[in-house]
């Protein structure tokens, strides 16, 4: 028998009836839009051609003549790299970048002693493209000051995103772990209103039942019609599929879609908005398939529904995969073109909505080394090679370059062979149509690479 | 420290004060001495030390305990200090309506978590983002709950709307105010005690 009397049945028939009261006012304003939203078309300045009058001196008739010559030269497409991360002997992972508001790119990583240690802190550097010059990098936060911020233990931090949040300011997400893996991962997000110069104090997002546990993120959000944005994520623990959170424009979750089944391999999702209602979303395969092929799931009514996964035509080695779709319709996609390793780096495009590919630019290229044995001199003199080849900057400065050489050696050489990494492609393209790439190159630095659309057109042209 | 962080870090600080008030030197405790030794301990366990609290070492491993674990230790801990100041009765609800929470608890866990972490398409995890359907559902169940004379079902399941609608915590999903995984365990633990000792009871 209850303990309860009759005054206190009524009050607690009273608190049930206003609970629940509160609660379904509360359901009842709760609003999921979809649709995407289109991202502004870029402001591209194609250069026009130059033209250029020489003086040239000719002979007629037996005598000298100086002659005005008009010459047309046509512009010629840009494209240039960098490292973006300046620490040495570091580890150094999982870049992203975002547009400041004044054209300059902000980038982020993660870096320290290795992988999932407790010294491993989110940093960031800009790139000025008018200088053509990457800052200093900067701590924004690591796992004591998450931990301060969040109130709870964290042992170690990762995978940070950043974007433009619907009122302006900016929104960095990152992964942080208490307990075991990355699988053990929840999603924290801070806010800047001075453009990546200071942050907020973190803030947990609560995205599953199980303790928190399992939401992972790598790739840029989008944006529905209602200025709610969507956040790509994946899930790891005992199953690993692909997610899309869905914010309001204050950052709160109010909703959590599944694109895939747990078993199905589906990770690091990138959403390829097509139009207002067809997306398509890529996905990093992690099955154990013995062609394994980067997964696909397709929307036409604006994110609502998506369509079982299918293999793409991408190869995959279970690699993070970047794209982006550009202004005229067509994609653009960096990823590791191998089934096995990630030894390359391939800049594609596809004009038919992904059924083809075609290579514009071999980004990196070391994956024909693989299972070659190679002594220590010719390993460096290939790292060597390699840096000179990333950052040109470098070549003024004898230490800087041999402290770049040395980092790399760490990790290529970490297992006594010459193993090279290239991974964690992000790519965006600025609204003066310039496409950004970055990427983690060999665990010891974040690359950069810079194009502008003239760059695009003349591949596409056929002069690569 | 937001209100947030507090109660979710007082939630896994109400634990402790519980198991402190096991120990046989707390038994021995004068009235005022008692409460003092109570505010002691919840202090203690939430006392940054190197910039973390034991409530939030804790927080970090399991997150912020659903209002129903809540109400349940709060309850346990007002029964405990009834108890040891030599009031008559140790129970706060009839061991009745704790087991029938419980086994709405293994239910509601039993039918979350394997799909919320990847079995199929479905995950009811969803419902829990202003979901009216969820909301109705456990409404009824706690009508019927209170028509049957149990009343911790219904109080759970209100407090938890409530916290809910006035946005108590991190989460913005109903069912993070309704259960959490050690309740989860916890309940599952007593649900089948409970059958086991049905059983045998059938069979004397």
């Amino acid at each position: 028998m209850s303990l309860m009397g009759k005054y206190q049945r009524l009050a607690l028939l009273a608190f049930v009836l206003t609970a629940f009261s509160m609660a379904l006012f509360k359901a009842s304003s709760w609003h999921v839009a979809y649709g995407f939203r289109l991202p502004l078309a870029p402001e591209v300045k194609i250069p026009e051609k130059a033209v250029v009058v020489k003086q040239v001196v000719v002979r007629k008739k037996g005598r000298r003549q100086t002659v005005r010559v008009t010459e047309t030269i046509a512009p010629q497409g840009r494209i240039d790299s960098h490292f973006a991360s300046s620490r040495f002997n570091v580890q150094t992972h999982a870049v992203s970048l975002v547009e400041l508001k004044d054209g300059r790119v902000r980038a982020f990583w993660f870096s320290g002693s290795r992988e999932g240690a407790g010294d491993v802190t989110i940093n960031s550097a800009v790139f000025d493209p008018t200088k053509n010059i990457w800052s200093d990098e900067k701590v924004v936060t690591g796992r004591s000051h998450t931990q301060r911020g969040l109130h709870r233990y964290i042992s170690k931090v990762g995978n940070p995103v950043a974007t433009r949040a619907p009122d302006g300011s900016l929104w960095m997400f990152y992964v942080t772990v208490s307990l075991g893996g990355w699988a053990g991962s929840s999603i924290s997000m801070m806010t800047s209103h001075d453009e990546g110069e200071s942050w907020s104090a973190p803030r947990r997002l609560i995205t599953s039942p199980f303790m928190n546990i399992s939401t992972l993120v790598k790739s840029p959000p989008v944006f529905y019609s209602d200025g709610t944005v969507g956040l790509p994520v994946y899930h790891e623990f005992i199953s690993k599929y692909a997610e899309m959170l869905h914010l309001d424009k204050a950052g709160k979750v109010i909703d959590k879609q599944r694109l895939a089944a747990g078993g199905q391999g589906t990770l690091q999702p990138v959403v390829l908005v097509r139009n207002e209602k067809e997306a398509t979303v890529l996905t990093r395969y992690a099955g154990k398939d013995e062609a394994p092929r980067a997964m696909g799931m397709t929307t036409e009514d604006g994110g609502r529904r998506w369509s079982e996964p299918t293999k793409s035509v991408m190869k995959n080695s279970n690699a993070a995969l970047a794209a982006l779709v550009l202004p005229d319709g067509k994609w653009l996609a960096v990823f590791n073109d191998q089934e096995r390793g990630r030894g390359n780096l391939s800049l594609q495009m596809s004009s038919d909505g992904g059924a083809t590919w075609e290579e514009l630019r071999r980004l990196e290229e070391m994956s024909r080394l693989r299972g070659a044995t190679l002594d220590e001199v010719a390993c460096t003199d290939l790292i060597d090679g390699l840096v000179r080849s990333s950052d040109a900057g470098l070549e003024a400065d004898a230490q800087r370059l041999a402290s770049h050489v040395d980092s790399a050696k760490r990790w290529v050489r970490a297992s006594g062979g010459c193993l090279f990494e290239f991974s964690y492609p992000y790519m965006i393209q600025a609204h003066n149509g310039d496409i950004h790439v970055a990427y983690t190159w060999n665990r010891t630095f974040i690359k950069h690479v810079v194009f502008d659309s003239l760059w695009l057109q003349q591949r596409l042209k056929g002069g690569k | 420290m937001s209100f947030t962080d507090w109660t979710g870090l007082s939630g896994l600080a109400l634990v402790w004060v519980l198991l402190a008030l096991r120990l046989p030197f707390a038994t021995r405790l004068a009235q005022p001495q008692r409460w003092l030794f109570v505010l002691a301990i919840y202090g203690a366990v939430l006392l940054p030390v190197f910039g973390l609290s034991l409530a939030g070492f804790l927080r970090g491993m399991v997150g912020d305990l659903s209002m129903s674990s809540i109400l349940l230790l709060l309850t346990a801990l007002a029964a405990r200090l009834r108890q040891l100041a030599g009031g008559e009765g140790t129970a706060w609800w009839s061991a009745r309506e704790r087991l029938t929470l419980f086994l709405f608890v293994s239910v509601l866990a039993l039918l979350l978590y394997p799909f919320a972490l990847g079995i199929g398409m479905s995950d009811p995890y969803r419902s829990g983002f202003g979901g009216v359907g969820l909301l109705v559902m456990l409404a009824l169940l706690s009508l019927w709950s209170m028509r049957r004379g149990s009343y911790l079902l219904p109080t759970a399941c209100s407090l938890a709307v409530a916290a809910w609608s006035i946005g108590w915590y991190e989460s913005t999903n109903i069912w993070d105010y309704l259960i959490d995984v050690p309740l989860a365990i916890y309940a599952i633990v007593q649900t089948v005690k409970a059958m086991l000792k049905a059983r045998k009871v059938e069979r004397v």
